[in-house]
């Protein structure tokens, strides 16, 4: 495949807010839909997965984990600063008006799309008040002063964590729909809600009030991938860096370099099936993005030598084929038997295991043993007490929930 | 008729060695192939969840019932030459041997068959016969199988089509109503505790969340009877889903300060 011609058009903003219903999931490529689809009907009936048939330009023997200071450097955390502003940039017309026709605004995203970072972020750059999430007691208890706290004055202010303010509880709800009904009736004063959009599918099923204005950050394609990941490397002071596809050489990120005296290089469709699978999501494309760079053993990235590319002094950094990564899907009898437990964390966006426990039902397996196990194969992660349904894993997680009938989300 | 009998009679005994070996080779290739769809397709099935293992569990009985039309096809073509007249008095002698012989399983493959084309029960169906509920596990020639939730294999002849009343719960589909009961005492907020008790469906995680929730209330001489309907994730979750429902509701409606009804008494008397 040749690299695409640059074109003199303008090319749209990287980050841009939509209405939710012109939110775009990327699609993946036919060759690897068909691929995945038979390759799911061979897992359903074939534990053993299938060897490749030709030997890898790079095993995985002969490559190793970029070290963690340049990984830093290469992939950095997400900055949701430009975020920030392009929503900024979208509310422009809703801040200037006097007389909004919705006094409150909802920002609804996917997990792990940086969604309650961007908010905060942009609160503070307007000098808007955050509001703090209740606590589970005061959610429980449907305390009204939590409420009564910050809406009795008029104050512009951004609840950041909708998803933080219910519980999936018979006495969980109440909160959230008084908060609601007070948001959307402006008595507070405008705000702008963030609501993660497995919590936002939940609580439209629990609050029957008007549809309110919604708005979700458009996810990346395999191009925003692409200069999400350059506008790294121009800023980690390494763009001598070319990233190659272990097992075949392909040029997985074009860069400046991709061509060389007008020779057309091949490039890699990782990105486009990254893109893809991970539904457009920042967090996740870039945490598969970094967990799957390698660097060949006891050579330093200024080293040439092996690792240098034939386009002229550049130092290789590989990248672990797509068909490597997919092999790593947990079997689904076992995510068949946590279901339940998988699809509450993904409804609340991370909780404790203690309140873990009192949200699911008598049958399932005991809360810290499953956890265990499931944090074992990469599924859940904690930090700070809280369980989360990890970035790499979320896409196998919310196709299984969705074959298996659970509510799920609508990006 | 004496005539069509003697030349069937005829066709009959002029039956060859060499037709009989691939008669016995075309109902062993028969039995084999109903075999291994018997086993194969449940255990393929089992790997699938939802919608697609009831498709596939469906496929077990229609796969059959096409291997017994061709294997009878096939081993007609080798006793007789299919005429017509042929065919009406192989037929008649069939049907007047099986009508003294064996009324009842005669009835019941022929109910088998319109069991595959009416389909009032299919695997993966939960249903009741003559007061037994359970999950049907594979559909006979003869009998329906199926499997109690004490786990207890009943075999049920599918003559009983003809004159009783089958209950299926979810008919073919994902969707299986379960109902959970709380009988209160009298004096409460009945819109408080319906909404309560709407709740506890609702926060169900078993829950079929874009099914409807229903909470039905009845006055009884003793309380006020609140019947909680809602439909599980999955038909085989409905016990673990009544449970959930109970066992939450009860403790939704103990922490509101709601008293349960106790049991009925009229004047210091057992109701």
């Amino acid at each position: 495949m040749a690299t695409p011609a640059r074109t003199d058009q303008e090319t749209p903003p990287l980050w841009r807010y939509v209405p939710i219903a012109d939110y775009r999931v990327p699609a993946a490529t036919v060759e690897h839909t068909v691929k995945t689809g038979l390759c799911a009907l061979w897992r359903h009936f074939q534990p053993k997965p299938a060897q490749p048939q030709s030997p890898p330009l790079k095993t995985e023997d002969e490559l190793r984990a970029v070290p963690e200071a340049r990984i830093a450097r290469i992939v950095p955390a997400p900055d949701w600063q430009p975020a920030a502003a392009a929503l900024d940039e979208t509310l422009a017309g809703w801040l200037d008006s006097k007389q909004p026709a919705s006094a409150c605004i909802f920002v609804v995203s996917p997990p792990h799309g940086g969604n309650g970072d961007i908010l905060t972020a942009w609160a503070a750059n307007r000098g808007w008040r955050v509001i703090s999430p209740p606590s589970p007691e005061q959610i429980l208890a449907c305390d009204p002063a939590w409420l009564a706290d910050w809406t009795r004055d008029q104050i512009p202010w951004v609840l950041p964590n909708l998803e933080r303010c219910y519980l999936r509880h018979a006495r969980g709800l109440d909160l959230a729909r008084r908060l609601l009904d007070h948001a959307c009736a402006g008595s507070p004063g405008r705000g702008v809600i963030g609501c993660d959009s497995w919590a936002w599918a939940f609580l439209r099923r629990a609050w029957r009030g008007p549809e309110p204005p919604l708005l979700t950050l458009q996810g990346f394609d395999s191009q925003g991938l692409t200069r999400w990941f350059q506008s790294f490397i121009a800023g980690s002071g390494m763009d001598r860096l070319v990233f190659r596809q272990a097992d075949n050489g392909k040029y997985v990120l074009p860069s400046s370099a991709s061509t060389v005296e007008d020779e057309p290089i091949e490039t890699s469709d990782f990105l486009s099936i990254l893109a893809a699978h991970s539904r457009g999501i920042p967090g996740i494309a870039h945490a598969i993005w970094r967990a799957n760079l390698r660097t060949a053993p006891d050579r330093t990235l200024s080293e040439v030598a092996e690792n240098e590319d034939p386009t002229g002094g550049r130092s290789t950094i590989w990248v672990t084929p797509w068909r490597q990564i997919r092999q790593t899907t947990p079997a689904s009898d076992l995510l068949r038997k946590h279901a339940a437990l998988l699809h509450t964390l993904l409804l609340h966006t991370g909780l404790t295991a203690g309140l873990l426990g009192q949200l699911l039902p008598l049958a399932t397996p005991p809360v810290e043993a499953a956890l265990a196990c499931l944090e074992a194969i990469g599924l859940v992660a904690r930090c700070e007490n809280q369980w989360w349904i990890s970035p790499a894993s979320y896409p196998t997680v919310r196709q299984f929930l969705r074959d298996d009938g659970y509510l799920i989300d609508g990006f | 008729m004496n005539d069509e009998a003697s030349r069937l009679g005829a066709a009959l005994s002029s039956i060859s060695e060499a037709a009989i070996v691939q008669i016995l080779l075309i109902a062993a290739g028969a039995w084999l192939l109903i075999a291994l769809a018997q086993r194969l397709i449940p255990a393929l099935a089992g790997r699938l969840s939802g919608r697609q293992r009831l498709q596939a569990l469906a496929l077990a009985p229609v796969l059959r019932l096409l291997v017994i039309i061709t294997t009878i096809l096939l081993v007609l073509q080798r006793i007789i030459e299919p005429t017509f007249e042929n065919l009406v008095g192989l037929l008649g002698a069939l049907g007047l041997a099986l009508g003294f012989a064996a009324k009842d399983y005669a009835s019941s493959l022929i109910a088998g068959i319109v069991a595959l084309y009416e389909l009032p029960y299919r695997p993966g169906d939960w249903i009741e016969v003559s007061g037994t509920y359970g999950e049907v596990r594979a559909i006979g020639m003869r009998t329906v199988e199926i499997v109690t939730p004490d786990d207890t294999v009943v075999h049920i002849p599918h003559l009983k089509l003809w004159d009783h009343a089958i209950f299926n719960a979810n008919d073919g589909s994902q969707h299986l109503q379960c109902a959970a009961d709380f009988y209160l005492h009298p004096r409460h907020d009945a819109a408080q505790i319906h909404r309560l008790l709407y709740d506890v469906a609702l926060t169900s995680s078993l829950l079929q969340i874009d099914q409807p929730i229903g909470v039905i209330v009845r006055e009884k001489p003793f309380g006020t009877h609140y019947r909680l309907k809602a439909y599980p994730l999955d038909p085989r979750q409905q016990f673990a889903f009544v449970t959930d429902l109970t066992v939450r509701g009860k403790a939704a409606l103990l922490g509101s300060g709601v008293e349960l009804a106790s049991f009925p008494t009229v004047a210091g008397q057992p109701f």
